[in-house]
């Protein structure tokens, strides 16, 4: 440890997550880039999922469910415009294309929020928990000891 | 029982409060206990901070299995006992020369008995995990309580995920189980893994006990039953002072195989295992009169002994043979984790064969100047059980 | 090699009671799923289970030393029960003797987790930590057989005591699969001459906070409160998880020769048992089902029975989302594209864990009896990746003669067994 003092540094949410995302899969964070795929990248799994919803609700002191960790939560709309019965609409799915122009067949008309999970990256965690914390003070002072 | 098949010890691992199987023989044979008042077990009252409970006890030295995971994130699945299952279970198959790629094949068929026990829930562990205003939910029952818990906490308290995850961390695939609380469940388990190998139903079976004696609940039954040690020498084997238990933290495992099976492997023997049977309440006269070995063993790992009375028992027993063999204990050393004992016993057996010597440490008496056939015994109140190794089954025919 | 046979069998499950009961159940397709009364699960999640209706702790004879312990834990009651109507059925309600050597009389068992009566705990601890001096000074004053003791062998002990058993006992704890191992282990015994009869079985409660509150943190649990005896909805298109349930089963297993030379009436036979590991990964079954494919064919291997021969398959059929497609995919990759008529007893009674390949072996025994298939309820809508006969809604009549029973456990292990009506095989 060094002697020098310690300085206040402001993570991001992203850097955030990164954190959470990396604790949870047993990696240094920087085997955690943005663009990674959670299931297809990171060989993250269902219990992942749910154990990663437990730090993240611990991380940013918020209530969280499935949805919001999903793919379509980065797209900040309500859960009507969303999906019905799971069935995604016309329009998340067209803003889904747009974001993702690789997904391919993955984003045919008829897709169920279930079967977007190979795409979810990183990147879209934290957007999708960052129009959740809209409103809190989302930049935390962090000490880092170095 | 087709007795003709005989069967072989080819790997032995251990995990106990010395360490690794090299480190704890080694300590054995230089007379070190692991055992130690100062663990985070002796209990203060809140208010004075007086001492009311103090206790010797082992402690395991970093059990983490990490060094055998291809994946590391699955140590968060693991409580105590599942981690020192899957380094006991490691070593022993790494000795059997089972781990490396060329040896997967062989882990398909191999079957996997476990013994564990008391309790895989540590409540501490888990109280920890609540935090401040859950402790009201909790005291309630209520959900939020418990919503607060870690999600994979029910790992963590499920009984079976030390079989489990041996099973996942290094590919084994073939019959198995895993039962509890007590010593005698680990004879069954050598017992069973005996019979399935001699019938032929799998041609390997790793066979192991891993047990946590050193927590909360465990440590309330030993101190109400009376059989929680309150010093080092009431908790030794073979002293007039021996009383009770110093609980540990401890798990052994050993590769069994026919003796066809480790030749096609090019392995060897490390001991032959001739014989092993469990039975039930108050049948250790009848069970040493119908398969107490011929010749007499040198040695007898005695496992199970709470007091002074349980071992002039044991050697009374012992005393059949006109050359009565010398009893052995490790308890007095490495504590006592029950589930994990009568397998640690097989596994020292096993050793002692090996090397040709017993520890004087951990004898009663003058050690024998040659081993060639061990015992393992076990009785309490509920059951009795027996093990016999030896070096050449050759000389076990009765 | 011996043959063996089943010889007494009691249970007490959701549907109730005795064998009586718990076929009643079976024929009008009842369901034991109500709203939970034995704790207050209002701030649950879930709501649901199977609980045993009808066994008054206070009425179960203990004896008086572990009668504390005993009775706070109904799972050991369960079994008491159970293993009292298995033992009068097989013995007349005497003890193990002649003609049966006591020695080579033994026990293999099943059970679950021990929750240590969290009560006890939880009176001491404030704010997130526990007194343990507290809890040792209430130990110490407690009557020493209560105050977490561990029931669970306590009841197996208490049982071998009454019954006069003096062989060996194995305690299977492998969650899900135990019950049908804990059968399976006991046919190795006694087919391989190691002991001439077994008690066997398994016992199982999971209904209180923890089992509750600790499958629902891992999403496994329907939350369907509102369908109540509904929501247990295996291979339905709609189910969501499963409901936990409570019971026991036992019976007593013993060599052919020997019932037959004393006369004793044979319930079934045991004909196989095939057991394997995934060895997969913790949170997901193997999206091949290679370890359910391996044990269903060993436990047919070891029969030596074709799966033609096969009239009927008790599913592990827990209704999770997963369980249910990979389980008819494992059971059309062994026998083919027209398996037998496939039904869940979960549907009925739930998940009993620990005790669920026991009860469900007592499901096939009732489907050897009384030549009927048991339904598989709830069944509204079948889930086309669930290509199977599942049997309905209504228990049908059938010539079952050998029947399979699968249970899919935690942590990837797969324990099935064959069973027969007593006269199956050709001797």
């Amino acid at each position: 440890m060094s002697d020098t003092p310690s300085s206040p540094v402001t993570e991001t949410v992203e850097q955030r997550i990164i954190r959470c995302v990396a604790q949870v899969l047993a990696k240094n964070p920087a085997e955690v880039p943005l663009q990674s795929r959670l299931f297809e990248d990171l060989g993250a799994d269902s219990l992942d999922l749910v154990e990663l919803m437990y730090v993240l609700e611990d991380e940013f002191t918020i209530k969280l469910d499935k949805q919001d960790l999903s793919l379509s939560a980065q797209l900040g709309l309500p859960e009507s415009e969303v999906h019905q019965n799971e069935v995604l609409t016309p329009k998340a799915l067209e803003l889904l294309r747009q974001r993702y122009p690789q997904a391919g067949a993955l984003l045919d008309e008829g897709v169920t929020r279930a079967r977007l999970a190979p795409l979810l990256t990183v990147e879209a965690l934290a957007i999708g928990i960052g129009n959740k914390v809209a409103g809190k003070d989302v930049a935390k002072e962090v000490s880092h000891a170095r | 029982m087709n007795a003709s098949v005989r069967i072989v010890v080819t790997g032995v691992g251990l995990h106990t409060g010395h360490g690794d199987t090299r480190q704890s023989w080694t300590a054995l044979h230089q007379g070190r206990s692991a055992l130690t008042y100062e663990h985070a077990w002796n209990l203060h009252a809140p208010e004075t901070g007086q001492e009311v409970l103090r206790f010797p006890a082992a402690v395991t030295r970093d059990p983490s299995p990490v060094a055998f995971l291809a994946d590391r994130k699955s140590v968060k699945y693991m409580g105590p006992c599942t981690q020192m299952a899957v380094l006991a279970a490691g070593r022993a198959l790494d000795d059997a020369g089972l781990l490396g790629d060329g040896a997967a094949a062989d882990r398909e068929h191999t079957a996997l008995f476990l013994a564990t026990g008391p309790i895989a829930f540590d409540v501490e562990h888990a109280l920890s995990s609540f935090g401040e205003p859950a402790a009201a939910d909790l005291l309630a029952l209520r959900y939020e309580g418990l919503r607060r818990c870690h999600p994979l906490l029910p790992f963590k308290m499920l009984l079976n995920m030390p079989l489990g995850l041996v099973s996942i961390t290094f590919g084994i695939k073939g019959e198995n189980f895993i039962l509890y609380p007590g010593a005698d469940q680990g004879a069954f388990a050598i017992a069973h893994a005996l019979h399935g190998l001699r019938r032929g139903r799998f041609a390997r079976a790793l066979v192991g006990g891993s047990a946590c004696s050193l927590g909360l609940a465990p440590v309330m039954h030993l101190r109400r039953a009376g059989r929680l040690a309150s010093t080092l020498e009431e908790a030794q084997p073979f002293s007039p002072d021996h009383a009770a238990w110093a609980p540990a933290d401890q798990a052994a495992f050993v590769v069994l195989e026919t003796e066809a099976e480790a030749a096609r492997r090019s392995r060897p023997a490390q001991a032959y295992l001739d014989d092993a049977v469990v039975l039930g309440p108050g049948s250790v006269d009848h069970l040493w009169q119908t398969r107490a070995p011929a010749p007499a063993p040198q040695l007898i790992f005695c496992t199970g002994m709470l007091n002074a009375a349980d071992v002039k028992a044991d050697r009374r027993r012992a005393a059949r043979w006109s050359t009565a063999p010398a009893l052995a204990s490790a308890d007095g050393l490495l504590g006592v984790a029950p589930a994990a004992s009568f397998v640690l016993g097989a596994a020292l057996a096993c050793l002692t064969l090996r090397d040709g010597r017993v520890p004087s440490a951990i004898t009663d008496g003058v050690p024998p100047a040659r081993i060639a056939r061990s015992m393992v015994s076990f009785r309490d109140g509920e059951a009795a059980a027996l093990a016999v190794l030896s070096v050449d089954s050759a000389e076990t025919a009765a | 090699m011996n043959r063996v046979v089943i010889t007494g069998a009691g249970v007490t499950s959701p549907l109730g009671t005795g064998k009586p009961q718990f076929f009643a159940g079976l024929r009008e397709a009842r369901s034991g799923v109500r709203a939970i009364r034995s704790f207050d699960a209002t701030s649950f999640p879930v709501r649901i289970a199977g609980e045993v209706p009808d066994l008054d702790p206070g009425k179960v004879a203990l004896p008086f030393a572990q009668a504390p312990a005993l009775r706070r834990d109904p799972k050991a009651l369960f079994f008491i029960e159970a293993a009292r109507e298995a033992l009068a059925q097989a013995l007349g309600g005497r003890p193990i003797d002649a003609p049966f050597d006591p020695f080579r009389v033994g026990m293999s068992v099943a059970t679950g987790l021990e929750i240590f009566h969290t009560p006890d705990l939880l009176s001491h601890v404030s704010s997130g930590r526990l007194d343990r001096a507290g809890l040792l000074a209430q130990a110490m004053r407690e009557p020493a057989e209560a105050f977490m003791e561990i029931p669970s062998d306590l009841a197996v002990t208490c049982v071998a005591r009454e019954a006069g058993l003096r062989g060996p006992r194995a305690v299977n704890v492998s969650a899900c699969a135990a019950g049908s191992q804990a059968l399976g282990e006991a046919f190795c015994l006694l087919r391989d001459g190691e002991l001439d009869a077994v008690l066997s079985g398994g016992f199982d409660s999971m209904v209180n906070p923890i089992g509750v509150g600790g499958f629902s943190l891992l999403g496994a649990l329907s939350t369907s409160n509102h369908l109540g005896a509904g929501a247990s909805r295996p291979f339905d298109v709609g189910r969501d998880g499963f409901v936990l349930g409570e019971g026991a089963a036992a019976f007593f297993l013993e060599t052919a020769s020997s019932a037959e030379r004393r006369g004793a009436r044979m319930l079934a036979e045991v004909l196989g048992y095939g057991s394997s590991l995934d060895a997969f990964r913790v949170s997901d079954p193997d999206e091949h089902e290679r370890g359910a494919v391996a044990a269903m064919r060993a436990a047919l291997a070891d029969a030596g029975v074709a799966p033609a021969a096969v009239d009927y398959i008790n599913a592990h059929g827990t209704g999770t989302r997963k369980n249910d497609p990979a389980e008819a995919r494992a059971i059309r990759a062994v026998f083919g594209d027209a398996p037998p008529p496939v039904s869940s007893t979960k549907s009925q009674i739930g998940h009993l864990i620990g005790a669920a390949g026991a009860v469900e072996a007592m499901a096939v025994l009732f489907a050897l009896a009384e030549q009927t298939l048991p339904a598989t309820i709830n069944l509204h809508n079948q889930d086309p990746e669930c290509a199977l006969d599942c049997v309905p809604n209504r228990p049908r009549p059938a010539r079952i003669r050998v029947a399979l029973s699968n249970s899919f456990g935690f942590g990837g292990q797969n324990a099935c067994l064959v069973l027969g009506i007593a006269d199956a095989l050709p001797t």
